[in-house]
């Protein structure tokens, strides 16, 4: 019953705060979906808590691809991230800890403390081929 | 909805007709801040006792309890002072050396994964052990607090009730009076003289006293204050009264807080902070720290024996600790970023550098990049400004959400 109102009272809130409609800027992953800077990769993230929390250690999965869309297996591939505009780094040290399925790889460790633009770079090492791919969020 | 949405428009107040005013963003960041936000109590996955009302109740004994202490004189409550909203100034400490860093609040803490100002523990239980054994506060040796919870038939009777039957007094007659692994030589020699077996059994207890203390302060989690009852009342769901009315200053404090004063950017959640650590300014832009905050705390956390993956379960339950930040200017001089919720009479920051939160606000307001910190700017506020955001953090005050034999001593040894 408690959580029931605190559901409807926080509902309403919602509602008030939000009223009248205005759309906010983007928030959560600008593209899902980037090619690497020299086009070596391209690279989708295929899930992550929606949305996107601030404050709470999660895992996202991204998918790799080739430039020709050939899956892209057994890479080795480095996490960094962090506030352009705070020039400050991520909280955490997410790591690629597993790979799912081929191509699918399991990102640990991600984590946001503030609101604002943020930046997450995977560096991508495949057959000797190194390329990076940033992906741009707001929250 | 439409309706909904109307009624409540129609019924407003002039005083809540400033939130119409402002972005689709700025009322995204109040409600953030609003205590109904805050979720269920993250799980604590290394203590199986820490909603456990029985755990709760034998946590609150120890908590006020000075006889877990060298000299009988320390309790948790001593520094942690209820009335201070359980935190309080620096302390004289108790061989000479002043404490160097101010008590943090233990109210809402549960819901940090870093406890301490250096994030030095990831878990409540763990960290309430330190102070126990730290010379500088409780001063006591774990060997002593073992044999307290064993011969003292009020703590005996509600331990074993919790965690199964302790050895009889004889058998453990051999274990020295006062021993750690920590402290002087006199503690560590005695220390060495037991067995791996009386070394595992007087860990255990140890870190079952840092269990039930975590199981009472899981209990200290702040209620609404006149801020959340405010914003409560703008849905609907209670009637706007005088009594919890934001007045024109305290509204453009609020719009500061989450505007040009740069403060939710940390102070952001229903809790208002991130508990995370950040560098704010605090030593000449041309001289490195002496206190080095998390760039030390964290290479204590990963060799804290109680740390998550330390302590024996599995570490799929021990996220923040595997994926830790290890290296970094950002953790040279940080610190970790207290809850503005009932902020108390200070002195302020970690080590008690303002007196006043308007000195606060005056360092934020002229802070610059310095060699280990280039994120601040300075916010430029007028003098009006600085008063509306104390007048706006003076609304975010409340009791903890417990009832009120919580928040002093037991009546009785278990109350």
């Amino acid at each position: 019953m408690y959580f029931k109102r605190r559901l409807l009272i926080s509902a309403l809130l919602l509602c008030l705060l939000q009223a009248p409609a205005a759309h906010a800027d983007t928030v959560g992953l600008v593209a899902a979906e980037q090619h690497s800077a020299n086009s070596m990769y391209r690279v989708v993230v295929e899930q992550h808590p929606q949305p996107i929390p601030l404050n709470q250690i999660h895992q996202w999965q991204i998918k790799v691809a080739g430039s020709d869309g050939s899956i892209i297996e057994n890479a080795k591939i480095s996490v960094a991230g962090g506030m352009p505009a705070h020039n400050h780094g991520l909280p955490t040290a997410p790591q690629v800890t597993e790979e799912l399925s081929p191509g699918i790889y399991l990102v640990e460790g991600m984590k946001f403390q503030m609101g604002g633009e943020w930046q997450v770079t995977f560096t991508i090492q495949s057959e000797q081929i190194t390329d990076a791919v940033t992906f741009e969020l707001v929250l | 909805m439409l309706l909904l949405l109307s009624f409540i428009y129609g019924t407003s107040s002039h005083a809540d007709s400033w939130i119409k005013e402002w972005t689709a963003e700025e009322r995204k960041l109040v409600e953030s801040l609003w205590i109904g936000n805050l979720p269920a109590l993250p799980d604590s996955p290394g203590n199986p006792v820490a909603d456990n009302p029985q755990a709760a109740t034998l946590g609150h004994r120890i908590f006020f309890d000075t006889a877990f202490s060298r000299d009988g004189s320390v309790s948790c409550a001593t520094c942690h002072q209820p009335d201070l909203n359980f935190s309080g100034g620096l302390l004289p400490g108790r061989d000479v050396v002043p404490t160097p860093r101010r008590t943090m609040s233990v109210v809402g803490a549960a819901y940090s994964p870093w406890l301490t100002w250096d994030g030095r523990s990831d878990s409540l239980w763990a960290q309430a052990l330190e102070p126990l054994e730290n010379t500088l506060e409780h001063g006591g040796t774990r060997a002593k607090y073992f044999h307290l919870i064993a011969n003292d038939p009020s703590l005996r009777k509600p331990y074993e009730s919790l965690f199964g039957m302790l050895p009889s007094i004889n058998d453990i007659a051999h274990i020295p009076k006062n021993a750690s692994p920590t402290g002087g030589p006199e503690v560590t020699s005695a220390w060495n003289t037991l067995s791996p077996s009386d070394k595992a059994l007087v860990n255990t207890v140890f870190s079952n006293i840092g269990r039930v203390l975590e199981a009472y302060q899981r209990l200290l989690i702040p209620g609404a204050s006149r801020f959340d009852r405010y914003l409560q009342s703008l849905s609907g769901a209670s009637t706007l009264t005088k009594a919890n009315e934001l007045t024109n200053d305290e509204v453009a404090g609020l719009r500061l807080f989450i505007g040009k004063g740069n403060c939710v950017h940390c102070h952001n959640g229903p809790l208002l902070t991130n508990n995370e650590f950040h560098n704010t300014g605090l030593f000449p832009p041309d001289t490195l720290p002496t206190d080095r905050g998390r760039v030390d705390g964290v290479k204590l956390l990963l060799a804290n024996e109680f740390n998550c993956l330390n302590s024996s379960h599995s570490p799929e339950n021990c996220d923040e600790l595997r994926f830790v930040k290890k290296h970094g200017l950002e953790l040279v001089a940080a610190f970790r970023t207290p809850s503005l919720r009932n902020i108390d009479k200070g002195p302020f920051m970690h080590s008690g550098q303002f007196q006043s939160m308007m000195e606060v606000i005056d360092h934020y307001d002229t802070a610059r990049a310095t060699l280990i910190s280039d994120d601040l700017e300075p916010l430029q506020l007028t003098d009006i400004e600085k008063k509306q955001l104390i007048e706006f953090l003076g609304t975010v005050k409340s009791q903890p959400a417990a009832e009120e034999r919580w928040l002093a001593a037991p009546l009785s040894p278990v109350d």
